[in-house]
């Protein structure tokens, strides 16, 4: 469960500030898929960033599992955004001299245990990855990219994966690969909260937000 | 997944980013190892050069000192023990001692552990007229060398005179045309010419040896001697006064006086001789010390200035991998990778580039060291030395890549991943 309470970003430079986020609520529940609509510069990664424990709202709170993360110190919030939350980009950030099973495996970096590789190859397998498994992600589709990105953000079975934009480049197929495997995801009690402006997530919200500029 | 792995695959992926930290490390441990090889090749080749010099000094003076006691066992007795109440100016002026001292004087000092003299010769001198043949003769009694009882017998350099024979001085055979074997009278007391010496040129040309015991039998002096001629030694504290010291311990009441100015100077000369060769060894001792100071100099400016900027040049790189790294970074800090591992993946890079580096610069210094020195020898290496730059190396890069690494880990996620 996660809940955005009146959450009111700025972003200050220099003399001038922009409001990003003001007064957001949102709140999305176990197993529930919420797609956040919205234009181009309305505070969608911006309000994502925020929910995952990565930029300190001026005002407002992000409660996760009953817990406001801003509250706790930046380790241990580092510690609870690799025990909970899952990340996955539009840019993918995949590390370009690492393999495809090695970019999955390395969520282990943020654990103090290493998660055996059969998780990260049953993944892969689940994401049809399988034949690309030692390819770097230079060598790989932007479809297979995205499917590398996700699993590396389910390997340690989070609750939430927050997703930014993540179908903006790919095809009608791959998109469809990927927002199924959030839904399976949700259905064994997940939450995703997907920011975008794709229509293709559509089907496959339980709810969705429209946020304005 | 760990640390080490990703560094490994960091490394491989970009290879040129770390050969130019290598290159550095390299770079400066060389330096280092280079400058003390090189220095350890002048310390070798100094200690060879001047311990040649001084063996060829040693060879030389023992080549000095065997000629000079050859030379000074040819020019005679230099030392003459004296009674201790003679006045030098009467020795002078008689051309003998006057007072007298025991005989057994020579005994107690052929019996003592003398370590400066050689070859002890007693003897009774007394100008006389030789009333037979109306002439001044020196007339000299001699018992022939008296051994050191501790020492190896020595070939005499005077022979004895047996009794009843004289060894006659030049002057006198010839004035009066007498040859070895004629028969002459001196105080009344027969004498059968054993020797007739060759010209001297001095005192000798008019002195009549004879034995000892007769001597003081027609001096009328039984028992006495005036003079015991000795050699000195040439040795080591064979000074005048060491043997003067040494006699006066034995012989109390004697005096000892050096002659044969011959002797001095070529002892002099040979002293001179020495002092110039010790000051030869000691001048190349200072002029390997002068270059060994002007290459130390030379290493102490220039390795301090190539470690810092070898520092300089790591930090510049880590800095520029960090930069590249940059969404890597981000996205490890949004999985939750803690602060201190992300610095460890540059700081592991830093270290590796240290161990690396100080390896290879190690032996690559060591090569050009033996270059430049010109020696290729086992005694240049130094595993000290490795292992101190295989400690210190790493060090160097760790406190380059540090503020690299920091600034890695203290990089807000969130500039990169809303940047992107």
């Amino acid at each position: 469960m996660i809940r955005i309470n009146n959450v009111t970003k700025i972003y200050t430079t220099g003399e001038s500030s922009v409001k990003a986020l003001d007064n957001i609520s949102l709140s999305a529940a176990p197993g529930e898929f919420v797609v956040v609509k919205g234009p181009s510069g309305c505070g969608k990664t911006t309000l994502l960033l925020t929910a995952g424990g990565l930029l300190h709202p001026e005002e407002g709170q992000i409660i996760i599992n009953d817990q406001n993360i801003y509250e706790f110190t930046p380790e241990n919030t580092a510690k609870f955004r690799a025990a909970n939350i899952g990340f996955v980009f539009q840019q993918y950030h995949l590390i370009p001299y690492l393999s495809i099973i090695e970019n999955v495996s390395i969520a282990s970096l943020a654990h103090d245990s290493e998660i055996p590789e059969e998780r990260a190859q049953k993944l892969i397998e689940e994401l049809g990855l399988m034949e690309r498994m030692h390819h770097t992600p230079a060598e790989l589709s932007a479809g297979e990219k995205q499917r590398t990105a996700l699993a590396r953000a389910l390997l340690y079975k989070p609750n939430i994966i927050l997703a930014d934009e993540i179908t903006g480049n790919l095809d009608h197929k791959n998109a469809s690969i990927v927002l199924k495997k959030l839904k399976e995801f949700t259905k064994s009690g997940g939450t995703v909260l997907l920011v975008t402006h794709d229509e293709k997530a559509k089907p496959y919200a339980d709810r969705i937000v429209e946020m304005e500029n | 997944m760990n640390i080490s792995l990703l560094v490994i695959k960091e490394i491989k992926r970009r290879k040129l980013n770390f050969l130019l930290g290598l290159l550095s490390v390299v770079f400066a441990v060389a330096t280092v190892s280079g400058a003390l090889t090189m220095l350890k090749i002048h310390d070798i080749n100094s200690a060879i050069i001047i311990s040649a010099k001084e063996k060829e000094t040693q060879e030389r003076m023992a080549l000095l000192q065997d000629d000079y006691r050859k030379i000074t066992k040819k020019l005679g007795f230099n030392l003459l023990i004296l009674p201790k109440d003679q006045n030098l100016n009467d020795l002078y002026a008689d051309d003998f001692a006057a007072k007298l001292m025991p005989e057994s004087y020579v005994d107690s000092l052929a019996n003592s552990h003398s370590v400066f003299i050689r070859h002890l010769l007693p003897s009774l001198q007394e100008k006389i007229l030789w009333p037979e043949k109306q002439r001044t003769i020196i007339l000299t009694g001699i018992r022939g060398e008296v051994p050191f009882l501790h020492k190896n017998p020595k070939e005499p350099m005077m022979v004895k005179v047996p009794k009843g024979t004289l060894i006659m001085g030049f002057e006198l055979h010839k004035s009066m045309n007498l040859q070895e074997g004629d028969k002459v009278k001196i105080k009344g007391r027969k004498f059968t010419i054993r020797k007739c010496n060759e010209s001297r040129g001095n005192k000798d040309d008019i002195t009549i040896w004879i034995n000892l015991k007769e001597a003081q039998e027609i001096l009328n002096k039984p028992g006495k001697i005036n003079a015991i001629q000795a050699l000195k030694c040439i040795c080591a504290g064979s000074e005048l006064s060491g043997v003067r010291e040494e006699v006066h311990s034995v012989l109390p009441g004697t005096q000892v006086i050096e002659k044969g100015s011959k002797v001095l100077w070529r002892a002099e000369a040979r002293n001179r001789s020495a002092k110039e060769a010790i000051e030869a060894i000691e001048a190349e001792k200072q002029q390997q010390l002068k270059l060994r100071k002007e290459r130390e100099n030379f290493a102490s400016i220039l390795v301090p200035l190539i470690l810092f900027a070898s520092a300089i040049w790591i930090a510049f790189l880590f800095i520029g991998n960090v930069r590249e790294r940059k969404s890597e970074i981000g996205i490890l800090r949004a999985i939750g990778v803690k602060k201190w591992k992300i610095m460890n993946l540059f700081l592991l890079k830093a270290i590796i580039i240290g161990l690396t580096g100080a390896l290879v610069g190690y032996f690559a210094g060591l090569s050009i060291g033996c270059i430049l020195g010109g020696q290729f020898i086992m005694e240049v290496f130094n595993i000290n030395l490795l292992l101190l730059v295989l400690v210190f190396a790493p060090i160097l890069a760790l406190m380059a890549a540090y503020v690299p690494a920091t600034i890695a880990a203290g990089q807000d996620p969130a500039d990169v991943l809303r940047e992107e």
